[in-house]
């Protein structure tokens, strides 16, 4: 009897064990620790295929070209799942990211204007075609792969059985370094180094706020009173002295196309390659950059 | 069918280069109209004029352009003319019109080439060609390259004498082109080639099964770049591995561009990656390479014209049909519906880098029409002027002459 026991438990151990190693250092087969909806989802979604995990670089395979911000914000592992029920097919992209101010920043760059469904409260936006949702550290893309009426229908059931899965984290101080004076709700943005903030700007080459992928900076648009806008980026270093070595990485390595107005030790005044204003300032463990300017401020 | 050059326009500058527009004869519009995109030449000369940033990363562009040139090559017969046919009937309640894109694809080449369809096929191919119609399978059903138009172009090279097994219709990954519907059933009788899998069950320590599909002596070479040890691969690179074949300072080409095709067709997408785009030279330049993964974040569209470069596609390379049906402006190269948009368009080129500038303006228009942030450093497009200083496009939009072709 307590043979037959240790055999059961070592067995149980095995298992375990090979269930952990799945998706490993080599593999890209299918993980047991994401909360993908099970096969017969809703007693008619069939898995295809077994699920495919990227895990970091691996991305290049999956996204290519558009790889490089996920893992600039802080990208762990996606694992990809598709369904099918008769003509309708769903696919789950579900991308784990190493907190949750980078799956903020990710949902933030993808959701666009958005447009939930209101009966359900956890964040995210839909249409007929994809379902982007938000939860945690974990940012997740429904997609109906047939284009077809039950598979859009069906998105927001697996992104309800999905979200079960996943723990909430409050990201909302992350946006608290920046006014909220005039700004334009829907416009912010987490960045994180060169890729993050060129979708805003082209302030030089490189990693030229010094942010290194931890350093959370936070941007948003604000009115400028005429119709217009501008965009402010606030990044928290911390400390001063890092501010400071920053600002200074900024004054020798600005972009060749920008030109520079006004410098002193903390602050920048430039015209940028669209004719366009704006600035560079420190104070205290904080830089500014505000770009997008009608006018020299 | 009338033809029309645009009036001299001081506001928008749109006199500095070749601008017509074609209305068909079913149209009711009486020709005239000048779709497109305003350009600001005058900043252009500007940018032209501020310094460089210099070319960090040694590669052997050099090589291939030692390598004399064969009379197909890049830009072809029509260097910097660009056709865009528009109708809307192509894309009606999200369905594509399959007969209206035939008809779009029937219109297009003619008017790109000067001649007949029938001729369009003789100053191209010999039907003892193999070709290869490289297609974008990522994104499907919302943005890949539609089966309705690769189906327009093998009925267009069966018509005139290729045998359909001399069609081989890629992509780098077979199972990206199965989940696009790239099958046997859909097209029967053509080829189906993938130049690499990914190798899920490749051991530690083994070689990729893929290995032997490359041709090492075909490469491209981006020096101090390695698939090893490079961020971010330091702290894995068996997982590289499975995805890119090898781990050096070295993409090989695969064997099907090498070896086994004549010509090459490209049909990509119409869509936006990040500021830039990833339409004709992106199709083509990070998809006849292994190892491309490394190249992204130092090199990026530099890849799109270097590789291009490479005699093995420079002078195969004879036509490129970007698939505009549906546009994204934003949130690619991945797919996003939020910014998906019916654009009702084929864009013909002999001349990659011409679309290339024709379609960033025309998605940069788009995107600041639907109030996207839009970053206008010339980093996004300098790819496509250092093609033109090597002689292998044109991206001066003054020497670019656009063609519309509207119903």
């Amino acid at each position: 009897m307590r043979n037959a026991a240790r055999f059961t438990g070592l067995l149980l151990a095995l298992l375990l064990g090979l269930l952990c190693g799945c998706g490993g250092e080599n593999g890209v087969e299918g993980s047991a620790t994401d909360p993908l909806p099970p096969d017969d989802f809703l007693d008619r979604w069939k898995k295809t295929a077994p699920a495919r995990v990227y895990r970091s670089a691996d991305l290049y395979g999956h996204i290519n070209g558009g790889a490089e911000v996920f893992l600039e914000l802080g990208f762990d592992r996606l694992t990809v799942q598709h369904y099918s029920s008769g003509l309708d097919k769903v696919s789950v992209e579900l991308y784990r990211m190493k907190d949750a101010a980078a799956a903020l920043g990710i949902y933030l760059m993808k959701c666009g204007e958005e447009t939930p469904d209101p009966s359900f409260d956890v964040r995210h936006t839909k249409n007929r075609h994809q379902l982007f949702l938000l939860r945690g550290s974990a940012f997740v893309i429904f997609g109906n792969r047939s284009e077809t009426d039950g598979a859009a229908a069906a998105l927001l059931d697996f992104a309800r059985e999905t979200a079960e899965g996943i723990e909430a984290i409050d990201t909302s101080r992350i946006f608290d370094v920046l006014p909220d004076e005039n700004r334009l709700p829907g416009t912010e943005r987490v960045i994180r180094g060169p890729f993050t903030l060129q979708r805003l700007f082209t302030l030089g080459k490189g990693d030229i706020l010094l942010l290194r992928g931890t350093v959370t900076a936070a941007a948003s648009d604000y009115a400028d009173g005429s119709d217009g806008s501008f965009t402010r980026i606030v990044a928290p270093y911390p400390d001063s002295r890092a501010a400071r070595e920053a600002f200074e990485h900024v004054v020798a390595n600005i972009d060749p196309y920008i030109e520079l107005l006004t410098s002193d030790h903390s602050l920048l005044i430039f015209k940028d390659y669209s004719g366009r204003f704006g600035s560079v300032r420190i104070k205290g463990s904080q830089m500014e950059v505000i770009v997008n300017l009608a006018e020299k401020p | 069918m009338k033809s029309k050059k645009c009036s001299r326009d001081s506001n928008t500058g749109l006199n500095r280069r070749t601008f017509l527009k074609e209305v068909s004869a079913c149209s009711v519009v009486a020709g005239g109209v000048v779709l497109g995109v305003p350009t600001l030449h005058g900043q252009e000369e500007e940018e032209k004029k501020k310094p460089k940033p210099p070319a960090t990363v040694e590669t052997n562009i050099d090589d291939f352009m030692k390598v004399p040139r064969s009379p197909d090559a890049i830009p072809g017969p029509f260097p910097g003319r660009v056709v865009q046919v528009k109708d809307k009937r192509s894309l009606v309640d999200d369905k594509v019109d399959a007969a209206v894109v035939n008809e779009m694809v029937n219109r297009g080449i003619p008017r790109l080439l000067g001649r007949d369809m029938k001729e369009s096929f003789k100053l191209l191919f010999k039907p003892t060609d193999v070709v290869g119609l490289k297609v974008n399978p990522v994104g499907p059903p919302l943005i890949n390259t539609r089966l309705e138009l690769v189906e327009a172009v093998i009925r267009w090279l069966v018509d005139n004498g290729l045998p359909r097994e001399n069609i081989v219709i890629w992509d780098r990954f077979k199972d990206m082109l199965d989940a696009a519907g790239y099958t046997k059933e859909n097209f029967p009788g053509v080829r189906f080639e993938a130049i690499q899998i990914v190798d899920e069950k490749r051991k530690k320590g083994t070689d990729h099964a893929s290995i032997e599909n490359f041709d090492r002596k075909a490469f491209y070479f981006a020096k101090g770049i390695f698939g090893k040890g490079a961020p971010p691969y330091h702290k894995d690179d068996e997982g590289y591995l499975n995805q890119h074949v090898f781990k050096d300072e070295y993409s090989y080409f695969g064997k099907l561009v090498t070896q086994k095709l004549t010509k090459i067709i490209n049909l990509p997408v119409f869509k936006n990656t990040g500021n830039g785009i990833s339409m004709a030279t992106k199709n083509m330049g990070y998809a006849v390479i292994c190892n491309s993964g490394r190249l992204h974040r130092p090199l990026f569209f530099r890849v799109c014209t270097e590789v291009l470069a490479a005699p093995w596609v420079r002078d195969k390379l004879v036509l490129n049909i970007i698939d505009g049906l549906r546009g994204q402006y934003e949130g690619g190269p991945g797919p996003n519906a939020q910014f998906v948009y019916p654009n009702h368009s084929l864009y013909f080129a002999t001349d990659p880098f011409a679309l290339d500038m024709v379609c960033h303006e025309h998605l940069k228009a788009k995107r600041k029409e639907m109030k996207v942030k839009v970053d206008e450093h010339p980093r996004y497009t300098a790819y496509l002027h250092q093609a033109e200083e090597l002689g292998l496009g044109i991206a001066d939009l003054k020497k670019i002459e656009q063609i519309m072709v509207e119903t």
